[in-house]
């Protein structure tokens, strides 16, 4: 036989050591202990678990487990894809010239003929055309840069010339200068140009901003002026030649765009 | 040795199963053990559950000391050591369990577990056990 014992004091310990811990637990003073007692269990449950889990319930869980990853890579990847669509409009539409009434969005969906490393891009696909109203010899531009002219235009993309392309030619002039100073801006391919055909008297200076003058013809061909085509990095100047020459590089990243906009 | 089956119950039940293992092992230290031993070990056993499954701590140890007290009052008005009487509060402390701790197919698992122990307690009365906590 037991003997009796009356349990009702150790009861009431205990009964408030728990109310006790349950304070003190929602404080979190209890939270290195748990982390500590859940690592050193962490090989014990692996072994349980091992053990007890029939492998087609394993094989199971990780063939869901994959399902589930990949349809989250996937919303991962349209998140990314829509913030980075975000920011362009953000940044496009931050800007007051041109007007924001004027542009329209459009993906970058390719660069024929680009190879990373080896060669740099000389066009962009975009993924607008003539059904989105985007027509031959629109401009594209990012923020208040420029970025090239749409050379072919089909139903649902478009083909866009960068101003860094051998075959791009215009007029250009440099930014806040009072003098006028003016010039032809030529691509050179990989991802370079010159501003040309500048007079020996103008004065040239280094870091000078680099603008477009204007070429729109009757046909509205051409780029509006006053965008940005890049800065002047180096100057070439030779007393036996007719006119001088500078080395002029973009402020836009070709090879990592994702968004342009067409001016209307 | 009860305290060994408890630990590996706890193990068990924390890892691949919501079914608590550990409460027919309590019910059982009740009958087995010293009375003081057996709230203390419910004590422990709760602090321990809710440390491995990351609840709030307390709550369970909490509720078994308040059920093994409650299966001690019985002791003088009922015969606690029959299978009947373990089969009953084995059922309505692993429900109520189940229940706070928001499980699903509480009843479930409380039957089971119930069953389980009826059976246990039925073939250590016929073998007459008598481990000791160590």
């Amino acid at each position: 036989m037991r003997r009796k014992e009356n349990s009702l004091p150790f009861f009431i310990v205990l009964f408030v050591s728990s109310i006790l811990i349950i304070l003190f637990g929602s404080l979190g003073i209890f939270n290195g202990l748990v982390s500590l007692l859940n690592k050193g269990i962490a090989l014990p449950k692996y072994a349980v678990l091992s053990v007890l889990t029939p492998k087609n319930v394993i094989e199971k869980k990780v063939s869901d487990l994959t399902t589930e990853n990949i349809r989250l890579s996937k919303l991962l990847s349209e998140r990314e894809r829509i913030l980075l669509e975000n920011k362009a409009l953000k940044d496009q539409f931050a800007v007051t010239s041109p007007s924001s009434q004027s542009l329209v969005p459009a993906r970058v969906i390719g660069y024929p003929g680009f190879v990373p490393g080896v060669t740099t891009p000389e066009y962009l696909v975009i993924d607008k055309g003539k059904n989105q109203n985007i027509n031959t010899g629109d401009t594209a531009v990012l923020g208040n840069n420029l970025v090239g002219r749409v050379i072919n235009s089909y139903d649902d993309f478009s083909k866009v010339e960068l101003v860094t392309n051998e075959k791009s030619s215009f007029t250009a002039k440099i930014g806040g200068d009072e003098s006028g100073i003016s010039g032809v801006i030529k691509g050179k391919g990989n991802n370079e140009m010159f501003l040309d055909n500048v007079l020996l008297t103008k004065n040239l200076k280094k870091d000078s901003t680099v603008l477009t003058k204007g070429d729109k013809n009757e046909k509205g061909f051409g780029y509006p002026p006053d965008l940005v085509i890049g800065k002047i990095v180096s100057i070439e100047k030779k007393p036996s030649d007719l006119f001088q020459k500078a080395n002029v590089k973009t402020f836009i990243d070709f090879p990592n765009l994702t968004y342009v906009f067409i001016l209307k | 040795m009860i305290l060994t089956f408890t630990l590996i119950a706890i193990l068990v039940s924390t890892t691949i199963t919501t079914i608590p293992i550990y409460i027919p092992i309590l019910l059982f230290s009740v009958v087995i053990i010293p009375k003081s031993n057996a709230l203390l070990l419910a004590f422990i056993t709760g602090v321990l559950v809710d440390i491995l499954t990351f609840g709030r701590i307390g709550i369970s140890s909490l509720y078994f000391v308040s059920l093994l007290f409650i299966a001690l009052s019985y002791e003088r008005k009922l015969e606690t050591e029959t299978p009947y009487f373990m089969f009953i509060f084995c059922f309505l402390g692993a429900l109520g369990y189940l229940w706070v701790q928001g499980v699903r197919f509480a009843v479930v698992q409380a039957a089971l577990i119930s069953a389980i122990t009826f059976l246990a307690f039925l073939t250590y009365k016929s073998r007459n056990l008598r481990p000791s906590l160590r």
